[in-house]
């Protein structure tokens, strides 16, 4: 199915909010052009107490409920619509990845429609899953890492 | 009419065991190099388009629990 106009609707309602965040795992990847599929969005963000009420914000204009599956273990945030079959998770933190600064440093500006979402590197997104190493992660890190050889090949 | 079966000799049973693991070798390298190629092709394909175009990736949840492109 074809993201975009979902990630239309993300990039606006998080532009509108003001919510920085910045789009990893399987959709980034994705978008980095490698050859994978989610049902899912994963994001990373600042969990402030202000950016936490943004994202609630947010999750009421997607019509999306907010849970945190993972409390009081994480402060991982998972937005919900079932209706639209919209699943938007919000991570505070992410393995492998030193800082939301460190990975927005080296995230990408994609325009989707008028509004934009950072995405984060594919080298990021491969370091995040290896240190992850769950089943799923590893699975997909031959894909990953041959996406990564031939897009640098390709810039050469 | 009983049917006669012709012992053969252990050496020549292992040579034909030998070429048909070699023929079945064969046949999975280019099996490989054949997938290898589209993958590679698949994914230049994408790395062709702009990154707002390589959209195509997400897989519709359902109700029951099951997903679909």
């Amino acid at each position: 199915m074809d993201a975009v106009s979902l990630l239309e609707t993300l990039a606006r309602i998080f532009h509108e909010e003001r919510l920085e965040v910045i789009l990893i795992g399987n959709a980034a990847a994705a978008l980095d052009g490698a050859p994978v599929t989610t049902d899912d969005f994963d994001f990373m963000f600042r969990p402030t107490r202000g950016n936490i009420a943004k994202m609630k914000a947010a999750a009421e204009q997607l019509g999306a409920f907010v849970s945190q599956p993972e409390y009081p273990m994480s402060r991982f945030y998972r937005m919900m619509n079932r209706e639209a079959g919209l699943q938007v998770d919000m991570m505070g933190v992410v393995d492998g990845v030193k800082s939301f600064e460190s990975l927005r440093s080296r995230a990408t500006e994609v325009f989707f429609g008028r509004a934009s979402l950072l995405v984060a590197d594919l080298k990021d997104v491969i370091k995040s899953k290896k240190q992850a190493g769950r089943e799923k992660d590893m699975a997909v890190l031959p894909i990953l890492e041959k996406t990564l050889r031939l897009k640098e090949s390709d810039n050469r | 009419m009983k049917k006669r079966i012709k012992a053969r000799h252990p050496k020549a049973l292992r040579a034909e065991a030998l070429r048909a693991e070699a023929l079945r070798a064969e046949a999975l390298c280019s099996l490989h190099k054949e997938s290898e190629k589209n993958e590679n092709e698949q994914i230049l394909a994408r790395l062709s388009l702009p990154a707002n175009k390589r959209t195509h990736f997400l897989r519709m949840r359902f109700s029951w629990g099951g997903s679909a492109l």
